[in-house]
């Protein structure tokens, strides 16, 4: 028995690997941030400073947009050992997409103690199988996303928290799980609302076995306090927070014009009465909650998925949708448990469950999938009991072999032609169908221009799309040392991104060509389609690896 | 009289309070709807016939959408009494609305006496929670023929409970059943799933039935519906197909564009495995029925396509709603009975009439699922009462204290919404100006040959009808406007228009530049179709109508 599960677990790791790697390099194609964490990765390495010059930060300026820097901490290796290049920029990504599986599994043996042996190894295989096969868990995972990264992190500290509080709150589990806490923290800024809200949730739900141990915890606490410190003294730079309050609730001013308009239908706009129902503090709080609740809105989770196309598959849910009847299944069998300890361990769940959409709530765009990602594993684990019940009701109530074997295949069926559309729409149709959802073309582009720039004087280049300076220097591999000596980062824009303009013999501009090829002699233009006339002198067409036309050059 | 029927009669009175109070001018305006039953209750009281000159139908041809008129017929006494009046039209479903409060503590009574462990405060809070609830009470506030029709089904259902002891009342049932066909076009497919979650849930009772009263009950209820059941095929279905989404497959090129990605073909393995209209559709049915069960429907925007169905910026249900309906869920699932297997049924089954439809959330369609939800609530309410008594006695006080006072604030915030914001904020969603439009025009027309209305599907002529009979003009009055009515029909199968009414009112598609080139004549438009760079150079304004949050709506204009 125990090798049979061995096996079956070694060969859900597989899966999950394969799912992860194949064609990782080169699909999706990479993207700006990803380039940004990989080319701030590569500056550290050479010169110990980050693209604009800053050493070794906490948080990376990038665009302006102060990215949490602990990723681009892990890259180094990969960076140092790789060179820069889209395996290397993606592979902390996806192991830790392979390894959030495999620690899936043994949360689930730890933190069910009450269950019956057999049921929960069903439940922790089921689990760690879902997992891997998660549309939403698999989308994050491909890629250089910090998001997945602290969902790894978030997983492993709960685990190590429950196996601390199953040992009567020992030390050294705590610690590492507080260490580990921290460091999500620095990987990404969702987790530092979840994950407190999350630790605090299950000290309260185990709150007498808390207030005995207060001793150890205290400690933990303080290690955890100095540890978040430096984070929480760069956070409070005003360059950096001022970022985050821009992708903030309050900057949507929406609810502000509604306030206004809800005032103003009053007969007298400033009457205790207008002013007590019409606030900020209720009209964002309804829109914090609304955001809330379209986390757990059908259509987000079994059958479209997140509106940003860079967040989706075509018609693909964040979950399967048959997992709905799993999910279903698992609420009424869990809230008809009548074991004491079973009900707290899945309440443990379900407040995971209930927060995980919190701080992307306090955004602007909601529902969204990535800043809500880590809503992905209390999900899995409902939908995975939900099919351990129902896998262990078939075994009960049907006696006739036949017709058990029928309901089997049927239930393993249904998964793997939901499986099998979920990756034929990934490989055949996302690219396709989304195709600015990533930076398609612009390597091929690159690699044209390096190959023809000497013959120019300058090469001007459509900003048409996201930040085309940090893929220039990526598929460059630019020397770090020049960039930071000649490059000028512009005022934040609408949006809060800034970007460069120039650097080399690089001109990001929009294309105007009618202007543009009197002022710019014996250069390289670079445009979109509607960018450039047709009648001009095109000496290369550039298409992505999806077969999408990106770019037309004009030799000028 | 008993505590509890003290009790009961209180909360009578406060649904009857909150339907009634200022129902004439909030909603600010009649629908066309409206308008419709009301004009046809008094062509049917003064004529015996509709509109149209056809006697005492059963389905009322109206704007070409062939309306089930059982709620005209309701109208008619009304308006015998108080005249043809907004509150005549709406009378009829705010006491049909204060019936259901009492049809809801019944059926409650009643599925408890089948030995069932329902706290008897159950039935209590059920009705307390309808009488109030914005959904109900919004639709209680107009003459939406939905609440008549849900009205009759609790009824159908209290009769059915009734006839599990004696078979007799299986008739009156079937009778309330079946009348519910007369009210609703939806209520076809509405009331069908009600019964059969009957007949699922007491399948036991209901095999026990003595097959005479089953016979009989069925041929009454078909006689009763007869007529409706007979123009599903004569194609007068009111608009089944402009409303169905089977009527809507993707687009081909649609299609087409997302296979050729993949140079896949329709008929191929792939095509039926990932892209087959089939799975197209299952996928935009699920997609409907996941929105009935959105926060963003039930707590926080309600049908956010109709602003006419709703109060501005809230939902159906009160925000704090939730924290009945969340223990309420609890409770359904942990107590196997029968009255929480029907309501987990009727939840369940209640969004689908409104899911087979085209639109992508509809607040009518789906108003059965007010009744389910409101029974969870209560559940909810049950259960969490009895799971803080045996709290501390401060602790179990300041609690309900919190959530009471909590709750009533909520409350407030929804009046509000309903009386000081919805007329203002959707004037224009409830045709507000039509009725300005029409009372100012009777008082002008005599001075004019011609009289040019701007056309719409708002359906002004109808309103011209009403508020011209209202004041006394006889040439709106039924028996005259009979000879005259005529429908110009819509190709599309959608509601059809009405061109002329009275001596010299025709409505017409507007172009400007051609009435302008016409003397002296009265001509009433939106300010998009009468600008303000025509008013006092090309025309002089009579009079112009505004909503009441102060934008201009029409303009009444007399061509120099």
């Amino acid at each position: 028995m125990k090798k049979i599960t061995n096996i079956i677990f070694f060969s859900i790791l597989v899966l999950a690997f394969f799912l992860r790697f194949y064609k990782l390099d080169t699909y999706p194609a990479l993207n700006a941030d990803e380039a940004a964490l990989g080319y701030n990765a590569y500056s550290l390495i050479q010169t110990g400073k980050d693209e604009h010059g800053n050493s070794w930060p906490i948080h990376f300026q990038s665009f302006n947009d102060y990215k949490p820097g602990l990723y681009v901490y892990t890259l180094l290796p990969f960076v140092k050992f790789f060179g820069l290049t889209e395996l290397a920029v993606r592979l902390p990504g996806a192991l830790a997409g392979v390894l959030t599986v495999g620690l899936v599994y043994i949360v689930i043996k730890n933190l069910f103690l009450n269950m019956a042996a057999k049921t929960k190894e069903i439940f922790a295989l089921t689990s760690s199988l879902f997992l891997a096969i998660s549309p939403w868990h698999i989308h994050f995972s491909r890629g250089g996303w910090e998001v997945n990264f602290a969902t790894f992190l978030i997983v492993w500290g709960f685990l190590l928290l429950v196996k601390s509080i199953n040992r009567g709150f020992t030390l050294k589990p705590l610690i590492v799980s507080v260490i580990v806490f921290v460091a999500s923290l620095y990987t990404y800024h969702a987790a530092r609302i979840i994950v407190p809200v999350l630790v605090l949730g299950i000290l309260a739900i185990n709150y007498k076995q808390t207030i005995r141990h207060y001793k150890h915890l205290a400690i933990s606490g303080l290690v955890g306090l100095l540890m978040v410190a430096p984070l929480v003294y760069d956070f409070t730079r005003p360059a950096i927070s001022s970022r985050a309050a821009g992708v903030g609730l309050f900057a949507d001013t929406g609810p502000k014009a509604r306030l206004e308009e809800q005032r103003s239908e009053h007969v007298n706009f400033s009457s205790a009465f207008a002013k007590i129902f019409h606030n900020k503090l209720i009209n964002y709080g309804l829109v914090f909650f609304e955001n809330w609740s379209e986390h757990y809105w059908g259509e987000f989770l079994f059958l479209s998925g997140d509106e940003i196309q860079r967040n989706r598959v075509p018609e693909t849910g964040q979950m399967y949708t048959i997992e709905l009847l799993f999910i279903g299944i698992a609420v009424v069998s869990i809230l008809r448990l009548k074991d004491k300890h079973l009900q707290r361990e899945w309440l443990i769940v379900s407040w995971w469950l209930i927060i995980a959409p919190v701080a992307a709530a306090l955004t602007f765009q909601s529902p969204h999938a990535l800043r809500s990602q880590n809503m992905v594993i209390p999900l899995t684990f409902f939908s995975a009991y939900g099919f351990t019940v129902l896998v262990e009701t078939i075994k009960q109530l049907v006696k006739t072999k036949q017709v058990k074997i029928t309901l089997y295949g049927l239930m393993t069926l249904v998964i793997v032609l939901s499986f099998a559309r979920y990756v034929h729409m990934y490989y055949s149709h996302m690219a396709k169908e989304y195709p600015f959802s990533s930076q398609y073309g612009v390597k091929e582009l690159v690699n044209y221009v390096l190959e023809n720039k000497q013959r120019y004087e300058k090469v001007l280049i459509t900003d048409r799309y996201d930040q085309p300076y940090i893929l220039f220097l990526f598929y460059s591999k630019y020397d770090p040392v020049k960039f930071q000596a000649e490059h000028f980062l512009t005022g934040r824009d609408n949006f809060g991104f800034s970007t460069v303009n120039h650097f080399d013999k690089y001109y990001f501009t929009s294309i105007k060509f009618d202007e543009a090829k009197p002022q710019n002699p014996n250069s390289m233009l670079v445009g979109t389609q509607e960018e450039i006339p047709e009648e001009a002198n095109i000496v290369k067409n550039v298409y992505g690896s999806n077969n999408h036309l990106y770019f037309q050059i004009v030799a000028n | 009289m008993k505590k509890t029927n003290w009790i009961l009669l209180g909360i009578l009175v406060i649904a009857l309070f909150l339907r009634l109070f200022k129902v004439s001018t909030i909603p600010p305006h009649l629908t066309p709807d409206e308008a419709s039953l009301g004009y046809n209750a008094y062509s049917l009281l003064t004529t015996g016939k509709d509109e149209y000159g056809k006697t005492m139908p059963v389905i009322f041809k109206s704007f070409g959408d062939y309306k089930p008129g059982l709620y005209i017929y309701t109208v008619v006494p009304f308006v015998a009494i108080l005249g043809l009046t907004e509150l005549a039209v709406r009378l009829p479903s705010v006491l049909s609305g204060v019936l259901a409060v009492w049809l809801v503590y019944l059926i409650v009574v009643n599925f408890r006496q089948e030995k069932e462990k329902v706290d008897g405060k159950y039935a209590i809070f059920a009705s307390l929670l309808l009488a109030i609830n914005p959904w109900h009470v919004h639709f209680s506030r107009g003459a939406w023929e939905i609440n008549l029709s849900l009205t009759l089904t609790l009824a159908g259902i209290y009769f059915f409970l009734k006839s599990l002891d004696r078979q007799k009342y299986l008739i009156t049932s079937s009778v309330f059943f079946a009348l519910t066909l007369l009210t609703y076009q939806g209520a076809k497919l509405s009331s069908a799933l009600v019964l059969i979650a009957l007949v699922v849930v007491f399948n036991k009772q209901v095999v026990k039935f003595e097959i005479k009263n089953i016979v009989l009950s069925a041929i009454v209820g078909l006689v009763i519906a007869l007529p409706i059941i007979l123009s599903l095929f004569s194609g007068k279905t009111g608009r089944l197909t402009v409303f169905s989404i089977f009527s809507y497959p993707r687009p081909r090129q649609y299609l087409q564009q997302f296979l050729d990605q993949n140079n896949e073909k329709i008929g191929s393995a792939s095509y039926y495995l990932f892209h087959s209209e089939t799975n197209n559709f299952a996928r935009g049915l699920l997609g409907r029925y996941f929105n009935y069960y959105s926060g963003r429907y039930l707590f926080f925007e309600g049908d956010w396509q109709n602003p006419k169905h709703n109060a501005p910026n809230t939902g159906l249900f009160l925000l704090l709603d939730v924290f009945l309906f969340v223990p309420g869920i609890i409770y359904l699932v942990r107590n196997k009975g029968k009255l929480t297997f029907f309501v987990f049924m009727w939840l369940a089954l209640a969004p689908i009439p409104a899911v087979l439809s085209k639109d992508q959330i509809h607040a009518v369609r789906s108003f059965n699922m007010v009744i389910p939800v409101i029974l969870i609530n209560s559940f909810g309410a049950m259960f969490v009462l009895n799971g803080i008594v045996n709290l501390k006695q401060t602790v179990k006080y300041a609690a309900l204290a919190a959530f009471l006072i909590g709750y009533v604030a909520n409350y407030g915030y929804y009046i509000d919404a309903y009386y000081v914001h919805l007329p203002k904020h959707d004037s224009k969603a409830w045709e507000y100006g039509y009725k300005q439009i029409a009372q100012r025009v009777i008082a002008l027309q005599d001075k004019y040959d011609k009289v040019y209305i701007q056309q719409s599907y708002s359906q002004p002529y109808i309103y011209f009808l009403f508020y011209g009979s209202a004041a006394g003009r006889e040439e709106y009055y039924p028996i005259n406007y009979q000879k005259q009515a005529k429908l110009s029909e819509n190709v599309s199968g959608d509601v059809g228009q009405v061109e002329k009414v009275g001596k010299n009112i025709e409505f017409v598609a507007f172009d400007w530049p051609r009435i302008r080139s016409q003397k002296r004549v009265l001509v009433v438009g939106d300010t998009i179709r009468i600008p303000d760079s025509e008013v006092n150079n090309n025309a002089k304004l009579i009079e112009e109508i505004i909503y009441l949050d102060t934008r201009p709506a029409f303009r009444i204009v007399e061509t120099l």
